[in-house]
């Protein structure tokens, strides 16, 4: 029944991504997650504040924590936490897909000037901080806390690229060897997030060369950001291998063996882990126009090499463009 | 198993009739009785059975031919039920018209025309003195009938008053409406009406006089003097009486009848063969149940089927909805309510539910509470709509309160959510994705072979559960991502 299936489908669309070794969501799923992460260790990465501490220990920094808030009576402790910040984001710790985070740029008074624009009274901002605690943003509604952290700062190398927002690094990570890697580029209709599917676009970036290929808006390829008009081939991530062995030193730490780890830049900190992912997105595979699968089996080969990170991250480079 | 046929057959139609009877006694003797069926030429009964719950039970004959259940008990508990079951199928006989004999209905009818209890002076004058003015309005016997009929809906007319005031506290009009005809000679009974919708969880008895003109029985509805249209009838019982009577014993009680139509002629075989080993997989299967419990079961035994439609759509497919198994509890409810009715209702829910919502929003409340000043204000949605779809009759009113609460309770939230943070456009493709795999679901469990299969072999959950397994183990790329992935063409 599922071989017909698949061939009713190949023939309508005259289109066979399985030849090219494009992963889809089934095939990820059953092939890879369920296969390689154990869902007991799922907690070490749908909540922020043991990502943090994750990252500690491969010796990568993350984001400042200004303060978290667990329950309502602590809402108003906000003001404490941020005394002597000039700006700050709140997230929710278990949140999922880029949901329920504010970045805010400014405040006085109680004005909070958000970055991607617009402005919230504290009340509304206390009544957002209520929702996440209410669990409005968690993977399974559950009661969630809020982090209030540090905000990145835009480094140099992206502030003539993005209009606003942050871009971030995103590294398919599998049993320990880099695989396949995005730069996701927020645009003015993503609101400021990164996100592919809110908006953002997706570069490909060359595992060999840590230089962008081609971008992806949506389904479609563009060479320029829609909204600055920088051209978007060919940009260099300056010391790439650091990025590839930050994210390649999960697996030392982390038992999930099919992850994605996400990275930004920091204009004056350097490179910060935002978050791991225990199932990450397949629209890496159109921003880099190749098909996760070869590459996947390709590491299955090598998976008891016992290489150190430096190593691997050597290894992948010279396999994958 | 146990012979029951594999495709839903509509050649000839049979029903399960259950007669549930509660009953709240006072204390002292009680005596229900029930007029048992005699559906005549066009019906067959074919069995029946009783449940009797620990009250004395008779079938009285002694009445010429009709029959009567009589159920005493000496000390009646608060509350009981008594059962009568029947399965009757439509026996085809479409020329009816040669086997009347005029000559026999009119002595049957007319030779005692006169009810005993109008043989007093003032009943006499008020029935000619209709008689006359009916005369004077009518060419034929129909003509006659339609003036009596008129007249006998006029709250006002004294001689109305009087013969209703006779024929005791009991009769209604259609008893009127009888009588009268009898004694204007023309050929009359009254007749107790069984509907026979399928599904009806609550079918009711009609009574409605039957006048015998030009060689056939016509039948008048004296509520609305008009000639009865209603189609999918069973005669239950001829007589002036109405069909159960509780002379004693009993506070109240409370008669449900209920109907189903049963799946076909060869399954009805199979159960009353008489087979013993046969009977005892009947007795072990849906079918030995009380048709509401039957129903209800249904329902159940279809779940699995919608729940593996969903798990279908999200697998092969990939849209993506509100909630995984959301659309299987939309789709029961478009069961009760008809399709185009559900989504009527449906966006209507959503509409309202989401305006409230962004009233809630601005009170900047707390999640529980707010969600259950949502569910709250569904529930007030449902209720009032339930009130006003069934005050202009629009049939499927009631249907809306089986509208699964709080799956449209997190609907409302869920889609509010994503039309702040995802936009309006978002929101609303994600409602309509839902909406059209409720209808797909939909289609899936109203389909009658899949109903009829799921129903009949329940065993088939087992294949639902392997076909589950294969699914889940299914690797390959859903519809959409053929869409998706399309730029790498």
């Amino acid at each position: 029944m599922i071989r017909a299936f698949t061939r009713f489908f190949k023939e309508s669309f005259n289109f066979n991504p399985a030849a090219q070794g494009i992963l889809g969501i089934n095939g990820r799923n059953v092939d890879y997650v369920l296969r390689n992460n154990s869902r007991k260790y799922y907690p070490m990465v749908d909540d922020k504040l043991e990502t943090k501490k994750l990252a500690a220990a491969a010796g990568i920094p993350s984001p400042e924590v200004y303060g978290v808030i667990e329950r309502h009576n602590e809402i108003e402790k906000l003001s404490d936490m941020i005394a002597g910040k000039p700006d700050f984001v709140v997230k929710p710790s278990r949140g999922s897909g880029g949901g329920g985070i504010v970045v805010v740029a400014e405040y006085r008074d109680d004005l909070y000037y958000k970055a991607g624009g617009g402005v919230i009274q504290e009340q509304e901002l206390y009544f957002h901080i209520t929702n996440i605690l209410g669990g409005l943003y968690s993977l399974a509604g559950a009661n969630d806390s809020a982090i209030i952290e540090y905000r990145v700062e835009i480094a140099k190398l992206f502030e003539n690229i993005v209009f606003k927002g942050v871009p971030d690094i995103r590294i398919i990570i599998y049993h320990g060897y880099p695989v396949m890697a995005m730069l996701r580029l927020p645009t003015r209709q993503s609101d400021g997030k990164a996100n592919l599917h809110s908006g953002g676009l997706g570069a490909g970036l060359s595992i060999k060369t840590g230089q962008t290929t081609h971008t992806v808006k949506g389904t479609h390829y563009i060479e320029t950001h829609p909204d600055t008009r920088a051209p978007l081939r060919g940009v260099q991530i300056p010391d790439w291998s650091y990025f590839l062995e930050a994210a390649a030193r999960f697996h030392e730490i982390l038992p999930l063996r099919y992850i994605g780890v996400d990275l930004v830049i920091d204009e004056t900190r350097g490179p910060m882990l935002l978050e791991v992912n225990a199932r990450p997105g397949l629209g890496i595979q159109i921003a880099n126009r190749a098909g996760l699968i070869p590459r996947l089996q390709t590491i299955e080969a090598l998976k008891h090499d016992n290489r150190s990170p430096a190593e691997r991250v050597q290894k992948a480079q010279a396999l994958f463009d | 198993m146990a012979g029951f046929p594999l495709a839903p057959d509509q050649n000839v139609k049979s029903w399960h009739v259950e007669t549930k009877m509660t009953l709240y006694g006072d204390g002292s003797e009680g005596r229900v009785e029930l007029k048992l069926p005699d559906p005549g030429e066009s019906f067959t009964l074919l069995d029946e059975g009783f449940i009797s719950d620990g009250y004395g039970f008779y079938v009285d004959e002694s009445n010429g031919g009709t029959r009567q259940a009589v159920w005493t008990k000496r000390k009646p508990k608060e509350k009981e039920t008594l059962f009568y079951r029947a399965v009757v199928y439509e026996t085809k006989s479409p020329d009816r018209g040669g086997t009347l004999d005029d000559k026999k209905i009119r002595k049957k009818y007319l030779e005692n025309r006169y009810d005993p209890r109008l043989q007093n002076g003032p009943s006499q004058i008020a029935l000619q003195s209709l008689h006359q003015e009916f005369l004077s309005k009518s060419s034929d016997d129909f003509s006659y009938a339609t003036a009596a009929l008129k007249t006998l809906l006029n709250p006002n007319d004294e001689r109305v008053k009087l013969i209703r005031a006779k024929l005791g506290h009991r009769s209604d009009r259609v008893s009127a409406a009888t009588a009268v005809l009898r004694h204007g000679r023309i050929p009359a009974r009254t007749v107790n009406l069984l509907q026979l919708s399928t599904g009806a969880r609550d079918a009711n008895i009609l009574r409605r006089t039957e006048a015998f003109i030009r060689g056939n029985w016509i039948r008048f509805d004296a509520d609305k003097a008009v000639v009865d249209k209603t189609f999918d009838i069973m005669p239950w019982w001829i007589g002036d009486d109405k069909v159960w009577r509780v002379p004693s014993g009993v506070k109240e009680i409370a008669l449900q009848f209920e109907v189903k139509q049963h799946l076909e002629s060869a399954l009805t075989e199979a159960i009353w063969d008489g087979d013993g080993l046969k009977s005892l997989f009947y007795t072990s299967s849906i079918f030995g149940l009380p048709v509401d419990i039957q129903l209800t079961l249904q329902i159940l035994l279809l779940i699995p089927l919608g729940a593996f439609a969903c798990a279908f759509f999200k697998q092969f497919i990939g849209i993506p909805t509100y909630g995984t198994f959301m659309p299987v509890l939309i789709a029961m409810s478009f069961r009760e309510t008809q399709l185009l009715w559900g989504i009527t209702l449906f966006w209507l829910i959503i509409g309202l539910g989401m305006a409230f919502r962004a009233i809630f929003d601005k009170l900047q409340l707390l999640m529980v509470p707010r969600l259950s000043a949502i569910l709250t204000v569904v529930v007030v949605i449902i209720y009032a709509l339930s009130l006003f779809l069934f005050k202009f009759k629009i049939q499927s009113g009631l249907a809306v309160s089986l509208f699964p609460l709080v799956i449209l309770t997190m609907i409302i939230e869920r889609m509010s959510v994503t039309w702040e943070e995802r936009g309006a456009k978002t929101a609303f493709q994600l409602a309509f994705n839902s909406l059209i795999v409720s209808c797909l679901c939909y289609f899936v469990i109203s389909n009658p072979y899949a109903v009829h299969l799921t129903v009949t072999f329940p065993e088939l959950l087992i294949v639902i559960v392997g076909l589950c397994l294969a699914l889940g183990r299914y690797n390959g790329f859903k519809l959409l991502e053929y869409y998706r992935f399309r730029a790498l063409k």
